[in-house]
């Protein structure tokens, strides 16, 4: 991957795709450096690294139509307090493979519309996470799926004992008559995928939103990884993105 | 609705509330509107709603080295208008220092994306507030003679639709 | 919505301005090298900047940066300077006013999000005696992409 110019980035939160909506995103992310100032350091003073924080920023145009932003985050269950997956894709997720920025953060700041006189009406998200960001692979792209389907497998080196696999699940659409999706994170020895093994399942999936993996701990030597969707219900319709990673 | 440019913003202030009121002690749900609402839309040129939550820190030694935080208090962000000067019978100043009781007075604010009616897609921004900071006229020679208004929000606040 | 097609935007601009105007002003969304072929006064779309990508993804937000050149022409030029006053001014009872006409509908009939003018500069004087007045008026037209 090479130097490439913002155009085309997913931007996925809670089950909103922010994409449409967002002109400018940031991704921080710190660590807090705690200070040892002892004897026999030279006269210099030691730091060392301690907790790690991460947070999401958005803001662009408001929109008050249905299933817009300024709509979605002025809403009681889905506005400020509220637990939601962020992921940023900067290519955009609609190819497997891509790469995908996530984490669980809790909305902490949310401005549905300003400016001054003339400008065009803004909004400003602030994400404060509460748990860790991972840079992983989009393992099924942001599009629908009408039935089960197995993703693509992906080549990710499996997390090592000190490491964990990381997963996220965004629906932002739902249709049809008692739908239901069931993501199912499975890794294999082989490419063939011959016989995988589940790594971990989400809660079955009826509606829009997001859902975090818990975490699944090391060692894992598969090398080959791929996320299922299995739907059922009658003509159901999933817009749905997951993203896989290992930290 | 779809993305749109601030031409119609509509800002009102009032010292009464008909219905249950935003900022009220305990847990409420917040209806009705202002009464006598005071439109302040025609002199502010900028200034808006938002809302905030306080994290509150929850790190512990099982978090595997990442900050573990949870959402605390809530709040109205403090809201800074940017208006025009006007110290004609009842127009901005009057209506600041006299009709709302000028600075440390307690206001409801409802504040609209666009003029039209509330909606769902033109909710209102509604919130108590106390007029934190007021300067009547400021600027420099040549200038359009500015004041600012600043509120601190205090309580329960939210997005009413109808 | 027409998505992100320039000329229909043009097209947009110039009915609306034709439709809602009740006086006969002539609309013309292309440029034309001769002011007064179709009559004045008259308003002509001209295209300048555009923005593909204000906000992200194939459905994103891009904007426009269209300008409106509005031309009046009389016998005199008291006369046309009151023309392209009446054409440039907004609100009470004027069946001139290009500016009402757009912001009457400043999603053109749905083609746009929001186009508004915000501003009109006023040309020099035009040389000749019963030569023609102009005014420019900026317009940023946002709209949504389609994929």
């Amino acid at each position: 991957m090479a130097g490439f110019v913002l155009t085309d980035s997913t931007i996925l939160v809670g089950g909103i795709d922010l994409s449409q909506f967002t002109g400018t995103f940031d991704l921080p992310s710190s660590v807090n450096m705690v200070e040892s100032r002892v004897h026999a350091a030279g006269g210099f003073l030691r730091k060392y690294p301690g907790i790690r924080t991460y947070g999401a920023k958005f803001s662009g145009a408001a929109d008050f139509g249905a299933g817009t932003v300024s709509t979605y985050f002025t809403a009681a269950a889905t506005g400020i307090g509220a637990q939601h997956v962020v992921t940023v894709a900067p290519q955009n997720a609609s190819t497997a493979g891509n790469v995908a920025i996530s984490t669980r953060t809790i909305v902490q700041q949310f401005t549905p519309f300003d400016g001054a006189i003339g400008d065009l009406a803004g909004f400003t998200l602030n994400c404060e996470s509460d748990t860790a960001e991972v840079s992983g692979l989009v393992a099924m792209p942001n599009t629908a799926y009408t039935s089960t389907v197995n993703g693509t497998v992906l080549a990710m080196t499996g997390p090592t004992a000190a490491q964990r696999l990381y997963a996220a699940l965004h629906v932002t659409s739902v249709s049809g008559t008692t739908p239901s999706m069931t993501a199912t994170v499975q890794s294999a020895a082989l490419v063939g995928f011959g016989s995988p093994t589940t790594r971990g399942t989400f809660t079955a999936a009826t509606a829009t939103g997001s859902q975090w993996l818990t975490p699944v701990a090391g060692a894992i030597t598969d090398g080959f990884w791929r996320v299922q969707f299995t739907i059922s219900g009658t003509t159901p319709s999933f817009t749905a993105c997951a993203v896989i990673g290992v930290l | 609705m779809a993305a749109f440019v601030n031409l119609s913003r509509r800002v009102q202030l009032g010292t009464a509330w008909a219905g249950t009121a935003p900022g009220l002690p305990g847990t409420q749900t917040i209806a009705g509107t202002l009464t006598s609402a005071q439109d302040l839309s025609t002199y502010v040129r900028s200034g808006n709603g938002g809302g905030s939550v306080n994290m509150v820190n929850g790190d512990n030694f099982g978090s595997g080295g990442f900050r573990v935080q949870y959402p605390g208090i809530r709040s109205g962000d403090t809201i800074s208008f940017d208006a025009i000067s006007d110290f004609a019978a009842s127009l901005l100043h009057p209506i600041i220092n006299t009709t709302l009781g000028g600075l440390g007075a307690l206001v409801y604010v409802d504040i609209l994306a666009t003029s039209a009616s509330r909606s769902s897609t033109n909710p209102s921004f509604v919130a108590a507030a106390y007029i934190s900071q007021y300067t009547a006229v400021m600027g420099s020679v040549g200038d359009l003679a500015a004041a600012s208004l600043t509120l601190e929000l205090t309580g329960a606040f939210t997005y009413l639709t109808a | 919505m027409s998505g992100f097609t320039i000329g229909e935007i043009r097209e947009a601009v110039a009915s609306q301005i034709k439709q809602t105007v009740s006086h006969d002003i002539a609309a013309h969304p292309y440029w034309r090298r001769d002011l007064t072929a179709g009559g004045l006064p008259c308003v002509i779309v001209i295209p300048g900047t555009v923005t593909y990508f204000d906000t992200f993804g194939a459905t994103g937000l891009g904007d426009i940066n269209l300008e409106l050149l509005v031309c009046a022409a009389a016998s005199d030029d008291t006369s046309a300077q009151r023309t392209l006053d009446q054409m440039l001014s907004y609100g009470g009872s004027n069946n001139y006013s290009v500016i009402a006409a757009l912001i009457a509908d400043r999603t053109l009939g749905g083609a746009v999000s929001d186009c508004t003018p915000l501003t009109a500069t006023y040309a020099a004087p035009p040389a000749e005696p019963g030569g023609i007045w102009t005014a420019t008026v900026p317009l940023r037209i946002f709209l949504r992409k389609e994929a």
